[in-house]
């Protein structure tokens, strides 16, 4: 074939014709055909009629031609496409074996940004986003209200029985650990009691057996159990031969009846077992005595949640008379609709969202360095770009090559971050508090590794932007000529990678000014005496089952026998027992009328946090007496019905008046606003210092103290030991010492009060350790484009160098302008930096305490960092530039 | 017999236009000539219908046309087999006489085969 590439060219430059090219080539057939016949002795007029003729209808050929011919350009442009990928893949990959530094380098910075922002967001999609797993789990939602810490089960009751915005209202329990025996020495297990239609109104179905029916509602009907299915797995094996089998759970039989599905970890996170709220036929009150429950519900079709709480509240007015007597009308006035997801999850979100911004900045500061990597490295390659140019690539082709070689970067280092997230995750999720909603449910899914490719994808077209049209627009003559400074040699260039290096400074400073602040906040958090002692103290739970003290008395006389024995284990300084340890998050109501403060009969009761305690608490605690006398021996048996109240209830309550001998009534098991009954009351005998007992972040609360007697007792007691010997002997000890008392007796959650206080404060901690990190990762990077940029500088102006020290200059003044230049760097980007975080300081105003967003401490230690960085970066350079041959720098040029 | 009342059977054309180009490129006035001849012009190719052909099988894939010179000097397009036309024509080759042996064998009968049921009866 005479094939000429001429043709080719030509159809190239013009783009196609698919018209003409139809009419050319039957052209071309008629007019060899003709040629053929005139040979064979046809007469020319004669060959072309007959050529004609065979050929038919050549408009429809034609048409047929075009319509054809344009499917086969569409084909071709579409592979031509693909072949252009390829080779831009391969070309990038091979550019990258090429120069292993940069190669290394810049993808180890973007693997850092990228991995950081993996883990953040498979938190983030773990806890905020996934579905529960519940059926259409968004119509599920949490009923809550200020004034309705919990509620009755007749309320729960009556309430879905008369609400049409609901499907279904249910109730759950609070968590709490119980003693579960099988034949063998009882577990301390976490349970909650459920309605009976809690399971279905989540939608979901047993892994085995049943769940409760209405029939469970009974009382005599309801020993039955739900085990949850990592419970079931635990302790059965996940055998089948459980269903029917009974369990002793606080000493009650229980037949278990089916196993919650896989994955469902209801109510609670820890909790292992349901058992059904139940009901007692014979007495009319039963309904509405206990206040233990808290409410959700399933929204009817088509009903959306402020619809729902519309009708909620209107059917508060109507269905709060249906107590059996006058309740407060402020009681559940207020009731609110939250989507179940949210109410769990809420706490976390403004944390998360936090850190998802922190590792959102770090990848563009990772960004902008591997940019300026880039662009030092277009010196090297302006000369391979050129010739490119020149063999007739255009620019947007060229724009294109470039911009698939940053994104295969971003892809690899991609690659490696997710690898590097996977193997990290774990790490994250120990730094997180153990009371994490959802946080037995982190892992990563298919979403976060797609997201990962997405961020690597626009993190590759990001930095590759400014660097490939830099490249792409390059002065070809100019560049060929001079083979070297005609890019990033030019001012133009410099003051690019300048400004990126100031945007790095900037978005590091932003970064870690929010982690001074919040670690600042920690140390402020540390410093609050919270006006008890805490050292050299244990703490243990001792738990007899939940109903042993329905026997008045034993529970007493357990405890009391506990305390005499304990208080002779050698090395024992003081002992005392109390029913919710300061700072723990678990504080009981005391509900309560005062004298002098009659109740008007609108209004609920007076509320504080209530403890019973044994009369070392204030010793062991240290807690101060301002006026009266503590609790002693001889109030344990009930008789004094002495009470200690701290400074600031008594100042509250009776301001300016002697609070020894008033009366405080407890009214919770008061059916109906109570009678005031000073016989029944509890007298106030002692005042003591305020401390900081709820919470450590906190204002002082209204505390009661209590003493522990036969009326007042609970079968789960907080042992509080101060000793000279090690928190492990104390603890061994103590074990002894119940064991001989009652071996069935767990001792569990054995801490040293320390801890007790330093876990009260988890979540900030673990915020600040995340924010600190994460912020020493966003300065390391800066300072490592400070120090690139700084090094890329002095090697572009070594023969300038050279001709200063030639003529005179002295090697610390080279230095000198070497670390002003980077000093000038980092003054500018902090200035912006801490601009911008004083713009943002609202956003962090929730995380703080006692510090402000402006925080000068904060600020000056930033700036002042930033300077150290700037110095240490500009350290070798500097070194170098002094060290420069005047000779051998100018001979270079 | 007339041999242009051969008809071509459907599909038949493109394996013959895929065949011509086997041994290299060939612009369409040439796929006529070396159909005619290697049938002993027993099948003449229409040009209504072999260029539908050709410009059908390009735009599936399986050519490549590219303009070149022809013998005579003239601006001329030139079909090639892709590697995939080149597969194509490899197995309809196969398919086709396998097709042809078996329509020869029943055409070649003598006399009714029994079916093996039949003959049990």
């Amino acid at each position: 074939m005479n094939s000429n590439t001429m043709w080719r060219r030509y159809d190239r430059l013009l783009g196609t014709d698919t018209a003409a090219d139809v009419r050319d080539e039957l052209r071309f057939h008629i007019e060899t055909k003709v040629t053929d016949l005139m040979k064979q002795g046809l007469t020319e007029n004669d060959a072309r009629r007959e050529a004609e003729r065979q050929f038919g209808n050549v408009s429809v050929l034609e048409r047929e031609g075009r319509r054809l011919g344009g499917r086969t350009e569409r084909r071709k442009r579409l592979s031509e496409r693909w072949n252009d990928f390829g080779h831009d893949v391969r070309f990038a990959l091979r550019q990258m074996r090429k120069a292993p530094g940069f190669t290394i380098t810049a993808v180890l910075t973007l693997a850092l940004g990228i991995g950081a922002n993996t883990v953040i967001y498979t938190l983030i999609d773990s806890i905020l986003l996934r579905p529960l797993p519940y059926a259409r789990q968004d119509r599920l939602m949490r009923i809550t209200a200020t004034t309705m810490p919990s509620a009755p089960k007749g309320w729960i009751r009556e309430l879905g029985a008369n609400s049409k915005a609901f499907s279904s209202i249910a109730g759950y329990g609070e968590d709490v650990e119980s003693n579960v025996a099988d034949n063998d020495s009882p577990d301390r297990v976490f349970g909650a009691s459920a309605t009976v239609n809690a399971l279905d109104t989540l939608g979901i179905r047993p892994a085995l057996g049943d769940f409760f029916t209405p029939g469970d509602a009974v009382v005599g009907e309801d020993n039955d159990v739900v085990l949850s299915y990592g419970y079931w797995r635990q302790r059965y094996g996940g055998a089948s031969w459980v269903l029917g089998h009974t369990i002793r759970i606080d000493g009650v039989s229980r037949r278990i009846i089916g196993v919650m599905p896989m994955g469902v970890r209801f109510p609670y996170a820890d909790t292992q077992f349901l058992i059904p709220v139940s009901y007692r036929r014979d007495r009319a009150m039963d309904p509405w005595t206990v206040f233990d429950l808290h409410l959700f519900g399933r929204l009817a079709d088509g009903v959306v949640p402020g619809q729902a709480q519309a009708e909620l509240r209107r059917l508060h007015g109507i269905l709060l008379p249906m107590f059996p007597w006058r309740m407060p009308d402020i009681w559940a006035s207020d009731m609110t609709v939250t989507p179940l997801l949210e109410a769990q999850t809420g706490s976390m979100r403004p944390r998360l969202l936090l850190l998802f911004g922190a590792v959102g900045l770090i990848l563009l500061i990772a960004c902008a360095n591997v940019a300026n990597l880039m662009l030092a490295r277009a010196n090297a390659r302006e000369r391979e770009i050129a010739v490119r140019g020149a063999l007739g690539a255009s620019r947007l082709r060229l724009i294109q090559q470039l911009l698939s070689e940053s994104v295969v970067l971003g892809l690899t280092a991609g690659i490696v971050g997710l690898g590097a997230a996977f193997a990290s995750l774990h790490i994250f999720l120990r730094l997180l508090p153990a009371d994490t909603p959802r946080i037995q449910d982190v892992s990563l899914h298919g979403a976060d590794v797609l997201f990962t490719f997405g961020a690597s994808v626009l993190a590759g077209i990001l930095f590759g932007l400014i660097p490939s049209i830099r490249m792409a627009s390059l002065n070809l003559l100019g560049a060929l000529r001079l083979g070297g400074r005609g890019l990033t040699g030019g001012n133009a260039g410099y003051r690019v990678s300048m400004l990126l290096v100031m945007a790095q400074i900037g978005l590091s400073v932003l970064v870690i000014t929010a982690a001074g602040l919040v670690l600042h906040s920690l140390y402020k958090i540390s410093q609050v005496d919270p006006g008890f002692r805490t050292d050299h103290t244990i703490t243990a739970e001792v738990a007899l089952d939940n109903d042993a003290c329905r026997e008045k008395g034993r529970c007493t006389s357990f405890f009391e026998t506990l305390l005499a024995r304990a208080q002779s284990i050698p090395g024992m300084q003081g002992v005392a027992l109390t029913d919710s340890l300061p700072l723990s998050g678990r504080e009981n109501n005391y509900v309560f009328d005062a004298e002098n403060h009659p109740r008007e009969p609108r209004t609920g009761a007076l509320l504080a946090t209530g403890r019973t305690v044994t009369p070392g608490y204030f010793d062991v605690l240290d807690l101060r007496l301002l006026k009266g006398r503590l609790l002693t021996e001889e109030d344990a048996s009930g008789s004094t019905h002495a009470a200690v109240v701290n400074q600031r209830m008594a100042e509250h309550l009776w301001p300016n008046q002697d609070p020894i001998g008033k009366h405080l009534l407890d009214v919770n098991d008061e059916p109906s606003p109570a009678v005031w009954a000073p016989q029944k009351a509890s007298i106030v005998v002692g005042v003591v210092a305020n401390a900081r007992e709820e919470s450590i972040e906190g204002d002082f609360g209204d505390e009661v103290y209590l003493p522990m007697s036969p009326a007042l007792e609970h079968p789960v007691m907080d042992v509080l030991l101060r000793s000279h010997s090690t928190p492990a002997e104390a603890a061994a000890e103590l074990r002894h010492t119940v064991a001989e008392i009652d071996s069935l007796a767990p001792v569990t959650h054995v801490r040293a009060l320390n801890e007790v206080v330093a876990d009260s404060v988890a979540a900030p901690r673990a915020l600040a350790v995340l924010l600190v990190g994460f912020g020493s990762l966003a300065v390391i990077i800066g300072a490592i484009g400070v120090y690139s940029l700084i090094s890329c500088i002095v090697s572009w102006r070594t023969a300038e160098i050279g001709l200063r020290l030639a003529l005179g200059a002295q090697p610390w003044q080279i230095q000198i302008s070497v670390a002003r230049q980077s000093l000038f760097l980092a003054g500018a980007g902090c200035l912006a930096g801490l601009a911008g975080a004083m713009a943002l300081g609202k956003v962090l105003r929730r995380f703080l305490f006692e510090v402000s967003t402006l925080d000068p401490v904060t600020m000056c230690a930033v700036a002042l960092l930033m300077i150290l960085v700037a110095l240490a970066a500009a350290w070798l350079p500097a070194r170098r530039a002094a060290a420069v041959d005047p000779l051998v720098a100018l001979r270079a040029e | 017999m007339d041999p242009a009342r051969l008809e071509f059977f459907r599909g038949t054309l493109d394996v013959l236009v895929l065949k011509a180009l086997a041994w290299g490129p060939l612009h369409g006035y040439a796929i006529t000539g070396f159909i005619r001849r290697q049938s002993d012009e027993a099948l003449l190719v229409e040009e209504g219908t072999l260029y539908p052909a050709l410009w059908r099988l390009e735009s599936k894939g399986l050519l490549d046309s590219e303009w070149g010179l022809s013998e005579n000097n003239r601006k001329a397009k030139f079909y090639r087999l892709t590697p995939r036309g080149r597969r194509q024509l490899r197995q309809e080759t196969t398919t086709w006489q396998a097709y042809a042996a078996a329509v020869s064998k029943v055409l070649a009968a003598t006399q009714p085969r029994p079916a093996l049921g039949q003959e049990a009866g």
